[in-house]
């Protein structure tokens, strides 16, 4: 029942606080009336309902710094992909001027953007294939470990017990390994190519994720909607695919963006210590690397794919932040 | 609380083992031949090398061989500088040794004083910018961050002023010592920091917080006796991953600033693919991570009161 306090609302506001003493003393049922009560307009949809993702989303688009990050991601990416398409040389074409600045012509009077290298390539078109490779490398190795970790966590997750047991204690021991060492040995071995930097990074990987997949399973397979689906006879693999994974998808959404800065640190880093794409392949990692060589003289060489390697990391890194804050219930507003 | 560290130790065994079995591995997938020389031998001579060291044994026999090496602390010998793996290492870690503590004490110290301080002037200027410092660490490589500093703070203010104040490269005296320490440190003290705000902002917002205030303890006493203290725990189960981020963070570094440690061994070998120094500097690494995460694992067992209550009770 809805009761109104009456004519509270025509006292002036600085007596307000007097009044609503006297109040407490003088209140009687008399002071009450029964507005009444509409079911009709109680019963209206007001908002459109939005749900948990549009939500998420919704309010990712609404915050200034996540949307410029998206922007400049976008364009990063964009130039990646497009710039080595559109632009007159190729990675590894070789014009007779070496080491030019910035805005430069060469002997044939050709322009270059950001001048050429120890070996007359274009900077530019080098820098956005580097570009290509490195985030190709990034996406690709943090999918196939994001797939990895949901299938191997799911299953250790979902079945529990002494499987839950023996897989988690193998995902123990392989985390103890410093996964660089690891990486490095193998990319020793291996013949150097982008897919043996996939390869070698997923072997090891996968196991972050595959954990952090296990705990958000172990919480939801208890609630009640993963048992009545058991009990209208889903199968595992079903309540694994269509109601585990998807509740533990914002989880997983925020580890994919964290992943990725960690995967394009891992790649200029070997690529720093010389175990990156072969030449006359480029990654941010090895046009970092061949800057550091002529920085003294040509600083522009080290510090563009430094930059283009940070703020990506950089955007990556906040844009994470921003979709777990998106994500957390605790701040719906 | 025995049993926690003889659970922890055997972890720690088996890891190690894994890691020597990845190595052995590794080493028998390396290409190349051991006998393979200028000259041609016949089958019997090669028979008899093989023979000679054990190559004739089927896989897994080599493998106990090895692994009885590596605990009786046989590294084998670099192929290039022809001299034992133990004894390079020997002469080369101490100098990785010190350049980790540093960077790990300027991490420690750094991380959490701008993770306090983000977390006491929250929403403040000071919290911006500690945790934009904090995102730019974590996010810029500490390669670059070292190349960087080499130019700006040692190249550039030497040709300006005149006077050597941080020497390029190297690793005699104090001043050499400061840049790659802080270069390796940032991206550790950027990670320490923003976990410490984190777990600050927690402390700050618990009971025992209000009840420190509501007994009229000054803001200082309450910050560092009673914030400080509960709010650091989370920090010390990084220590793991950090030592291993600044140890693998010292090969680039190392060899960026041209300090004879081991970490420039390591890069060296690699491009060199001396088979026997990588794997035997991997080991080692690989050894005094492990042994650095079980220690820290412990540790946290015996500083966390938590830990130890549940314990004792079963």
């Amino acid at each position: 029942m809805r009761k109104k306090k009456k004519n509270v609302q025509n006292i002036p506001e600085k007596n307000l606080t007097e009044v609503a003493y006297a109040c407490d003393e003088a209140l009687s049922a008399d002071d009450f009336t029964w507005v009444g009560q509409d079911v009709e307009k109680g019963n209206v949809i007001v908002r459109d309902s939005v749900s948990y993702f549009k939500d998420a989303l919704r309010r990712l688009f609404h915050d200034k710094v996540a949307l410029t990050l998206m922007i400049i991601l976008g364009i990063i990416l964009f130039m990646s992909i497009v710039m080595p398409m559109i632009s007159q040389y190729t990675m590894s074409e070789i014009c007779d001027s070496h080491n030019l600045g910035l805005m430069s012509k060469d002997v044939n009077g050709n322009l270059h953007i950001l001048g050429t290298d120890n070996l007359g390539r274009d900077s530019w078109t080098r820098l956005w294939y580097g570009g290509r490779i490195s985030l190709l490398i990034a996406f690709v190795a943090v999918g196939i470990n994001c797939v990895i970790g949901i299938i191997y966590g799911g299953i250790s997750g979902f079945i529990g017990g002494w499987v839950d047991n023996l897989m988690m204690r193998f995902v123990e021991i392989v985390s103890g390994i410093p996964y660089l060492l690891v990486v490095i040995l193998l990319m020793t071995i291996m013949k150097p190519s982008i897919t043996t930097i996939i390869v070698a990074y997923t072997l090891v990987g996968w196991v972050g994720m595959a954990r952090l997949v296990r705990g958000q399973v172990m919480q939801l397979k208890e609630q009640e909607f993963v048992i009545s689906a058991l009990t209208m006879g889903a199968g595992t693999g079903r309540i694994l695919l269509r109601h585990l994974v998807p509740n533990t998808l914002s989880v997983i959404i925020v580890n994919l963006t964290l992943a990725i800065p960690s995967a394009i640190f891992t790649e200029a880093y070997l690529s720093f210590i010389g175990l990156g794409v072969p030449l006359p392949q480029a990654s941010w990692g090895t046009l970092a690397n061949d800057g550091i060589t002529n920085f003294r003289y040509y600083p522009e060489q080290l510090l563009v794919p430094a930059i283009l390697i940070s703020l990506t990391m950089l955007g990556f890194n906040l844009l994470g932040d921003k979709l777990r804050d998106a994500f957390d219930p605790k701040l719906r507003r | 609380m025995l049993k926690y560290i003889i659970k922890r130790v055997c972890y720690a065994l088996l890891t190690l083992l894994l890691l020597i079995a990845i190595t052995f591995l590794m080493m028998h997938a390396a290409p190349g031949d051991p006998f393979a020389r200028n000259k041609a031998i016949t089958p019997e001579t090669k028979a008899a090398l093989n023979a000679r060291y054990g190559f004739d044994k089927p896989v897994w026999m080599q493998f106990l061989v090895y692994v009885g090496n590596v605990f009786k602390g046989d590294l084998g010998t670099s192929t290039k500088y022809g001299r034992e793996v133990t004894t390079i290492i020997g002469e080369s870690f101490p100098i990785s040794f010190e350049l980790g503590i540093r960077s790990l004490i300027i991490s420690i110290l750094g991380g959490v004083l701008l993770g306090t301080v983000a977390a006491i002037r929250r929403g403040k200027a000071a919290d911006t910018i500690a945790m934009t410092v904090a995102v730019i660490g974590v996010s810029v490589p500490s390669f670059i961050v070292a190349a960087l500093l080499q130019y700006f703070l040692a190249l550039q203010v030497n040709l300006k002023l005149g006077h050597v104040f941080f020497p390029i490269t190297g690793w005699k005296g104090e001043m050499a010592k400061i840049l790659p320490a802080f270069a390796l440190a940032l991206s550790s003290m950027a990670t320490i920091s923003r976990l410490m705000r984190t777990s600050m902002l927690d402390a700050l917002n618990s009971d025992y917080i209000k009840t420190a205030k509501a007994k009229g303890l000054s803001e200082k006493r309450i910050i560092w006796k009673h914030a400080v203290r509960n709010a650091i725990m989370p920090v010390i189960t990084v220590l793991g991953p950090i030592t291993a981020s600044i140890l693998t963070g010292a090969f680039v570094v190392e060899q960026v600033f041209n300090i004879p440690g081991m970490g420039k061994f390591f890069v060296t070998s690699i491009k060199e693919l001396d088979y026997m120094m990588i794997s035997g500097t991997t080991i080692f690494y690989g050894a005094f991570l492990i042994i650095m995460t079980l220690l820290v694992d412990i540790a946290y067992g015996i500083v966390d009161p938590r830990v130890k209550l549940t314990d004792s009770k079963e």
